[in-house]
């Protein structure tokens, strides 16, 4: 069931490439694709990962740990 | 970036939304459980630091000079420093930005759909929120006219139908403990909204007039705290400083007394859609903060691009955000206030002076440049 | 280029409108669920729960041909917790009960000498229940035979019951409804203890659960409201007496409107309370407090059967004393029985010395029961009696 909803996200993150791709190639700026190509494999490569169940490392966490040890 | 402005009035209505956006809810209980019957004191302290905050934000704002945030930021510090100073504060609106969309979700599935799974709660919610972001400022700026009056009306409707609920007995013994638990527990509310207030700095810029819009600021954040003021002391009016700190949404369980001459009952739906609205358009706002924030960093030409893959990433954020609603609690009670006080307080501290040194540093060449030409 | 960014917007608003026209994932429809109306907890001999719901049944409330179905019916079951019990209903009935329209829950004795906070929780955290509810005490019936007496003139007797203490409260004052929010805030007070409002079944249970119970023109089987359970903590420890839950409902202000006899010269007097405030203070003396209870009430004279002369104001005067005292009586008796049988401190004296000194009362606070039984009330009652009815003179007068 788990791998269907992985392949549902990944399905959505090409259908959102397909969407942006033209109006940024238009435009014709390469750093433009680059950032939204990186940002978009990132955050689709966390959901992948979250709808395999895959423990992610929650950030809440590092900054709990951060201010007490801050604050003591 | 595109040419969106909105008007000061716009500006205020959205400032209003957003300071009662998801504060209505749960802002309630946390203060009700330290300083008891005194929670609405508290809470007009925390508005009164909220308005001293604007005020320091619409000096930070002057000094950015129709930049946002993130603009003036690396023209403070230059390309290097300033990122490194914008990934935290990028991070701030974004993980904001993520435990707002858990709390809708949350709320949703504790009183009205309990088994409906979170994401898919979250996914629509936030469906309609890019949508908003997606069609720009403007937009959020029309609509947040129009839902206004509705937010206004259903408030009047809360607290004239509850009236007759009233006891004014729960409010005694004034300042029954002293004035320590009042001032820790006034920290709550200075956290969530007030400090997050920090995010109009991105949008600031877009407004229009820039001699009414200070004051839009200031009033917007008087209003929402005083709508955030008045739901406390109803809650506490109404339920008493035990059932209030009890319960989970406290202004929800007060709206389920409504009980208008035996008829019109089961009117909390009433309170949940003002949080609805409320909360839409503060997601809306963090969430447009959020991408343009992001496409200026990056300095890309336009932010809707990354609309839809920032949406992936707040969702899986808000659903490995907290485990468990203590895990939130704890979060909220003794993490948030000195993560928002960073971020809020501390780093426009820094940008604002970094700025003033620059400013100064400008002026001192282009006096050079004007002596040497002149002479 | 174009045609395809139009085709990938064509689906992906087909699959949108798949995903967010099909309807509500929670969604419950009318026809499968069981609308609950009150419920009845008590403990059964091996220490679970006993739970009791009565569930309307829609069609015989609708029609208008009625058949001889009852128009409401009773599931019992067990379990370790009052969740697992609501679910194991579905045994025995064809539909998911729904809870938010419960008008009444029923504790049973037992159950309510235990301590019935434990229970509660529920009642208070799931999401389906509205919080107007009242909670009651079955008096000496068990719950479940409670719940089945069929009322007549109101069909559901969940309702019936709900509207009972409704019209006590706002006509003769000898019982209050509590709510359970007001029930919880009073048992968590240490200020203040609860009290709650008793049922009692009269007449041979056998034929009140008989349709033809509500053939009859008197039913044989009725359930009254009767007078106030009091509470310690959240354990039930005695029941007042009619005189002693109106004299409770005087302290707390509760009285909208009332009746006081008492004897005058050669009969009897009769005199409706129409309105009336009350007024709590506390007053320290040495650091000791006392209270006071201030009552103002105004009434009518509403029956007379003594030979005096009401056109003359001393006799007015003297009604009006009288009828303080009758009040006073009442009051003193609740209090004295709750200083001295009880122990326990209904009246929120300890709320109120809680409001007005917060200090003194961090000192007494752990053992307030026992400082209760020593604390001096001071009543004063004023009651003036407006008019006389149409009638000028007791009609057994001879003029």
């Amino acid at each position: 069931m788990n791998m269907w909803y992985a392949f549902a996200v990944i399905f959505i993150a090409i259908a959102i490439f397909a969407l942006q791709y033209p109006f940024l190639n238009k435009n014709g700026k390469r750093k433009d694709i680059w950032s939204f190509s990186i940002i978009l494999l990132f955050f689709t490569s966390i959901s992948v990962l979250q709808t395999l169940d895959v423990s992610l490392p929650n950030p809440l966490d590092y900054i709990e740990d951060f201010y007490k040890l801050i604050l003591g | 970036m595109d040419n969106q402005s909105i008007s000061p009035r716009q500006f205020m209505f959205l400032v209003i939304l957003f300071t009662v956006g998801s504060s209505i809810l749960i802002v309630p209980s946390p203060l009700a459980i330290q300083a008891k019957q005194d929670a609405w004191i508290s809470i007009s302290i925390s508005v009164l630091a909220g308005l001293l905050l604007t005020l320091f934000y619409n000096q930070v704002a002057k000094q950015m000079q129709n930049k946002t945030f993130v603009q003036a930021t690396i023209y403070a510090f230059g390309n290097w420093v300033g990122r490194f100073l914008l990934v935290f504060y990028l991070s701030f609106l974004f993980i904001l930005g993520a435990l707002v969309l858990r709390n809708i979700g949350d709320f949703m599935t504790t009183e009205i759909i309990p088994q409906t799974p979170l994401q898919y709660t979250h996914i629509l919610f936030l469906l309609v929120v890019i949508w908003g972001a997606f069609l720009g400022l403007e937009v959020l700026g029309r609509s947040a006219e129009m839902f206004m009056p509705w937010v206004v009306l259903f408030l009047l409707l809360f607290i004239f139908a509850l009236l007759s609920e009233v006891n004014i007995e729960n409010l005694q013994p004034y300042l029954g403990d002293g004035f320590t638990p009042v001032f820790s527990a006034s920290t709550v509310v200075i956290g969530t909204p007030f400090l997050e207030l920090v995010i109009f700095l991105m949008i600031t810029p877009y407004v229009k007039d820039p001699k009414t819009k200070q004051r839009a600021w200031i009033i917007g954040v008087l209003v929402g705290g005083i709508i955030l003021t008045m739901i406390t002391l109803f809650c506490i009016l109404v339920l008493g400083s035990d059932l209030t700190a009890l319960n989970a949404s406290p202004s929800y369980q007060v709206a389920q007394r409504i009980n208008i001459a035996d008829f019109l009952e089961g009117l909390e739906v009433v309170i949940g859609i003002i949080w609805m609205l409320t909360i839409f358009f503060k997601l809306a706002i963090i969430y447009y903060s959020v991408s343009i924030g992001v496409a200026q960093f990056l300095t890309m030409d336009d932010h809707r691009p990354l609309l839809l893959p920032l949406g992936m990433g707040m969702i899986v954020l808000s659903i490995i955000a907290y485990p468990d609603v203590a895990y939130f609690e704890t979060f909220v009670s003794e993490t948030w206030f000195p993560y928002a006080l960073t971020h809020g307080l501390i780093l426009p501290v820094i940008v604002w002076v970094g700025l003033m040194i620059r400013g100064m540093i400008e002026r001192k060449k282009n006096n050079k440049k004007s002596n040497s030409q002149s002479s | 280029m174009n045609v395809v960014i139009k085709r990938g917007y064509f689906l992906i608003t087909v699959l949108l409108c798949g995903a967010l026209l099909s309807g509500c994932w929670d969604s419950d429809e009318l026809d499968e669920l069981g609308i609950v109306v009150a419920a009845g907890i008590d403990k059964t001999e091996d220490d679970e729960y006993l739970l009791v719901t009565q569930v309307i049944n829609p069609s015989e409330i609708a029609t208008e041909a009625p058949t001889t179905r009852p128009p409401a019916s009773t599931y019992s079951t067990t379990g370790k917790t009052l969740l697992e019990a609501f679910r194991k209903m579905t045994h025995k009935s064809p539909r998911k009960m729904y809870l938010s329209q419960l008008r009444l829950v029923v504790i049973g004795k037992d159950l309510a000498e235990e301590g019935i906070m434990q229970p509660l929780d529920l009642f208070y955290r799931d999401h389906e229940f509205r919080t107007g509810f009242y909670v009651t005490i079955s008096k000496e019936t068990d719950v479940e035979t409670l719940l089945s007496i069929l009322t007549p003139y109101e069909k559901i007797p969940a309702n019936k019951l709900m509207h009972s203490i409704e019209a006590v409260e706002e006509n003769h004052g000898s019982s209050h409804g509590i709510t359970i929010d007001e029930l919880i805030t009073q048992i968590r007070n240490k200020g203040q203890n609860p009290v709650i409002t008793g049922l009692l079944m009269e007449g041979p249970a056998e034929s009140g659960t008989n349709i033809s119970n509500v053939e009859n023109i008197d039913a044989p089987t009725k359930i009254t409201i009767d007078h106030l359970g009091v509470l310690k903590g959240d354990q039930l420890v005695g029941w007042m007496n009619e005189d002693e839950s109106l004299g409770y409902n005087y302290t707390q202000g509760d009285i909208n409107s009332s009746v006081v006899t008492h004897p005058c010269s050669e009969g009897t007097a009769g005199i409706e309370i129409l309105r009336g405030d009350n007024n709590m203070g506390v007053t320290f003396e040495n650091d000791e407090p006392s209270i006071s209870i201030e009552l103002n009430l105004e009434g009518n004279i509403a029956e007379i059967d003594c030979p005096v002369d009401l056109s003359q104001a001393d006799v007015i005067q003297q009604l009006n004393q009288q009828t303080e005292e009758e009040i006073t009586r009442l009051i003193e008796e609740s209090i004295a029985i709750n200083q001295n049988e009880f122990e326990t401190d209904i009246f929120g004296f300890g709320d109120l010395i809680h409001r007005k000194n917060p200090k003194y009362w961090k000192t007494v606070e752990n053992n307030w029961d026992e400082q209760f039984k020593e604390l001096v009330v001071e009543i004063q009652v004023k009651v003036e009696l407006r008019r006389k009815g149409s009638a000028t003179q007791p009609i057994t007068k001879e003029s």
